[in-house]
């Protein structure tokens, strides 16, 4: 960590290769590995064999929009880490800890099994999204800019907490008798056996939202000396939040109604690439973008593992990787919390 | 040329923190900004550089009505060093004095020109810390951190500065340090307002004192006129030792003034 | 009802050892005199019986006569969910909760052995006579759950009419013998299967099917990702379907663009989840469903010749 704040340049010349790279050779991996190894480049010269039209199905209809939902869904909620630790100066500012993704889930939840989304187009990822939206309003309300971060961790168990015993309510009280068996995949998501429908429903959101998160590096920038500082130097932060919460609720909104509530990622993606931009938090949004869908094909590769049998729940994953750092984070926190 | 605030009027939950109060800073002059604490000097400040929302009364800018929230432009011209140096990121010192340079891009992603670095470095050298700029500006002394935050002021090339005591905190060495480095910066045609507590630094690095309290200027003027032992008794209710030497004016207080006789 | 009738049902030697009753056929018969006997003195034969789970529901409803049911499930009742919904019409319903059933002051609540087992020690504590089903893994275990189920109510002569009906339809459908055997997939709802060891899993063999879920070694339950499906490359494909038709994610699946190409070009049947979510006599209905299919895809095959030796 020191060896990059150090160097005069701040910014690894390499970060942005290795993200590409990085993330392109998941996405090509994520395509091939899984219970049938696809021989990509046989398939496209035609010399797939017998096999030929299965593993095509395979490829187009079941991998490949596995693999997009992943750089969707990872890239939204890295960049939505980013982007919220930056506005509320606090690295442990992220869409899972905050609330705004299991409050998009228990929107999505409602939509679902009470049977609006079969009869009103859209209507799945708009009730994700009215949730994620009510979550991170929320948490402004409760917590907002200049709150310390224990107050902000605080805010966001609440949110969290109510979020969750709302879903299983919800489940609860839904018609079909498998509801309350599918939390599961709410509480910790999953990519498995997605089809283009689930990309056709975030698409839009991610082309609406990422654009204005992608925008926000110099407002987050000026704020690293403090919101009066910003202020000064002509940044307008009521705008910038609105253009915060307005962008989190739509992207982590649509994705959480497809993948369910997959954590972490925001908090890791972020912590991980900061000593590598010089901590910068305007230089930080663009990478954590990548970063996130890389973590998240990485993270899909691991629950498709075949030393683990059964394919584990994606949320399992990042909460494995996520939550020792969180504890990290927390460690060295520790002052700034008390 | 000149920055100016007429009879601002700002409550806070009721409680009246500015009354009718007016200052003027003009280019090329240190303007110091006195009183007791909780007088209003901060929010006076606060309201000059256009960061108080509800607040009544006329600021202008060379003649010219001010915007009420600072933009783009009013960020080029006026600029404004809290007295807290809060700072989010461990970023380079560089970086830090680099984010002066915001307001003069627009759009959202604004590189920097060789004109930018340019500038930065000699910000940088005017508040002596180039021999700082790749260290982390978490990592550095009060006295040193007081320089960057200065040098990310004077980064914005503005013609005028609002500083809220940018000396707090600091050693007898650092004070007139930044004292120095501020009276140069008038010198080169900068119009300065700086929240002071020290009144010898007042007489002799200000061109001109207003003196604040309970949110109205009750006197202005040359600091030497301003600062007699009875504006300094009825205000501040101190006694103090005033006195000239070969080095200049001193003020000293050296005791507190029973209630009845301020 | 006639006693001597149990001693017929006993068949062959497939019964698991360590169960009572049948390995002692004979001290059965003067245990169920007895039992009888005391029946008539002190009720030793439950006569409330109060039901907390929708499988023990309608083996109920099958075995015991309508008066000596106290209690179901609100889920027999209901037609989306259960085979017996008509039979279960009128009956006070309960939701399986422990104050519900203490109420109605049964001698012998039946309850389901994995899900309810809170509910159960709570009732056991309370000195409610319990008795927990299993889920049969097998045919075998299924008689056994019936016949124990018969004689523990007393209604052993029912229970062995419906074991011998069972039995005989078993083996009149039994295609297992048949060469030619094709693969099938078992596709549940929320993308389930379930292998060898599962009662299902004897269907689909006592069906003359080859078991993807084998293949891939799930020997009980497991999930069977899409391409896993897909890849198998099945001749049969059945299909889970909930009657209830309520939105959930389960049916979702159902709905992926992949699955819908595999089914469209291959010998597809929609298994009705009333018939397959609950293990009882009914499952004969259920593997005439699975010999169909596979009789369809017999007919459709190029190649007509009926009988071809393995090779």
């Amino acid at each position: 960590m020191n060896a990059p704040s150090q160097s005069p340049t701040s910014q690894a010349r390499w970060l942005w290769p290795v993200l590409v790279t990085t993330t392109a050779v998941l996405f090509i991996a994520s395509l091939k590995v899984g219970p049938a190894s696809i021989p990509l480049w046989d398939l496209t010269t035609g010399n797939a064999g017998a096999e030929a039209a299965t593993l095509a199905l395979i490829l187009a209809e079941i991998r490949l929009p596995r693999a997009i939902l992943a750089v969707f869904v990872g890239g939204t909620l890295g960049l939505c880490g980013a982007v919220l630790q930056g506005l509320l100066r606090n690295p442990l500012a992220e869409p899972g800890l905050l609330g705004a993704s299991s409050a998009g889930a228990l929107g999505a939840v409602i939509v679902l099994y009470h049977g609006l989304a079969t009869t009103v187009p859209l209507a799945l990822p708009m009730g994700g999204i009215a949730g994620a939206l009510t979550g991170i309003i929320l948490i402004m309300f409760l917590a907002g800019r200049g709150a310390r971060p224990s107050t902000l961790i605080l805010a966001g168990v609440a949110v969290n907490s109510l979020a969750g015993a709302l879903t299983a309510l919800a489940l609860n009280l839904a018609p079909s008798p498998f509801a309350s068996l599918e939390i599961v995949f709410w509480m910790l998501g999953s990519l498995a056996d997605r089809s283009f429908d689930h990309v056709r429903i975030v698409l839009p959101f991610v082309l609406l939202g990422w654009p204005i998160l992608l925008t926000l590096r110099r407002p987050l920038e000026a704020l690293t000396l403090g919101e009066d500082v910003a202020s000064s130097l002509g940044f307008d932060l009521r705008h910038l939040q609105l253009r915060v919460v307005l962008a989190t609720g739509l992207t982590v909104g649509a994705c959480v109604s497809v993948s369910g509530n997959i954590g972490f990622v925001g908090l890791m993606v972020p912590h991980l690439l900061r000593p590598w931009v010089g901590h910068h938090p305007g230089r930080l949004v663009a990478p954590s973008a990548l970063g996130g869908a890389a973590l998240l094909l990485g993270a899909d590769l691991l629950t498709r593992s075949p030393v683990l049998g059964q394919e584990l729940k994606l949320g399992v994953v990042t909460a494995l990787l996520g939550a020792p750092l969180f504890l990290h984070l927390l460690w060295h926190l520790r002052r700034r919390l008390l | 040329m000149s920055l100016e605030a007429t009879a601002i009027n700002l409550a806070i939950g009721g409680r009246a923190i500015l009354i009718d109060a007016s200052v003027r800073v003009d280019t090329g002059r240190v303007i110091g900004l006195l009183g007791p604490n909780g007088a209003g000097k901060s929010t006076l400040l606060r309201s000059l550089a256009g960061l108080e929302p509800s607040v009544a009364g006329k600021r202008t800018l060379d003649g010219v009505t001010a915007p009420p929230r600072a933009n783009r432009e009013w960020a080029c011209r006026v600029a404004y060093l809290p007295q807290t140096g809060d700072l989010s990121w461990p970023v380079t010192v560089r970086e830090v004095v680099t984010l002066g340079r915001l307001p003069h891009h627009a759009g959202p992603w604004g590189s920097q020109s060789a004109q930018d670095r340019a500038i930065v470095d000699l910000a940088m050298k005017h508040a002596d810390v180039t021999l700082l700029a790749n260290r982390p500006a978490d990592a550095l002394s009060g006295g040193e951190r007081a320089r960057v935050m200065l040098a990310r002021a004077l980064a914005t090339e503005a013609d005028y500065l609002l500083a809220d005591e940018p000396i707090a905190g600091l050693d007898p060495g650092h004070q007139l340090q930044v004292m120095e480095l501020l009276r140069a910066r008038a010198g080169a045609g900068m119009g300065l307002l700086v929240v002071l507590h020290d009144l010898t630094l007042a007489c002799r690095y200000c061109d001109m004192v207003v003196l604040l309290q309970a949110g109205r200027v009750v006197a202005q003027g040359r600091p030497l006129e301003v600062l007699n032992p009875d504006n300094l008794a009825n205000v501040f209710g101190v006694r103090v030792l005033a006195a000239n030497t070969p080095d200049g004016p001193i003020r000293v207080p050296v005791a507190r003034l029973p209630e009845d006789v301020r | 009802m006639r006693p001597t009738e149990q001693n017929l049902s006993a068949g062959k030697a497939s019964w698991p050892a360590g169960n009572p009753g049948p390995g002692t056929r004979r001290a059965g018969r003067w245990l169920s005199l007895l039992a009888l006997l005391a029946a008539g003195l002190a009720s030793a034969t439950p006569q409330r019986i109060v039901s907390i789970n929708l499988c023990a529901d309608q083996l109920l409803l099958t075995l015991l006569p309508r008066e000596r049911l106290v209690s179901v499930t609100y889920l027999a009742a209901d037609p989306t969910q259960s085979m017996m919904a008509e039979q279960a019409r009128g009956l006070p319903v309960n939701h399986g909760r422990a104050d519900e059933v203490v109420r109605l002051k049964p001698d012998l609540v039946v309850a389901g052995r994995y899900s309810q087992t809170q509910t159960v020690s709570l009732l056991r504590a309370l000195g409610i006579d319990v008795l927990e089903l299993d889920v049969p893994a097998s045919t075998d275990q299924l008689i056994q759950q019936v016949k124990d189920l018969g004689q523990r109510l007393g209604v052993s002569g029912t229970a062995d009419t419906e074991i011998q009906r069972f039995r005989r339809t078993l083996d009149a459908l039994d295609q297992s013998a048949l060469p030619n055997r094709p693969l099938a997939a078992l596709y549940r709802v929320n993308r389930g299967t379930e292998g060898r060891n599962t009662l299902i899993g004897e269907l689909m063999h006592r069906a003359g099917m080859r078991n993807v879920a084998d293949e891939l070694g799930v020997r009980r339950w497991g999930t069977l990702p899409l391409e896993s499906l897909l890849l198998a490359q099945p001749d049969i494909v059945l299909v889970e379907q909930s009657s209830d038709r309520q939105p959930a994610m389960a049916h979702q699946f159902l709905q992926h663009p992949a699955l819908r190409h595999l089914l469209a070009k291959t010998q597809t049947a929609v298994l009705d989840n009333r018939g397959w979510r609950c293990a009882g006599p009914w499952l004969t209905q259920s593997l005439a469903q699975l010999v169909e299919t596979r009789s369809r895809w017999s007919a459709t095959r190029a190649d007509p010749t009926p009988v071809q030796a393995p090779p």
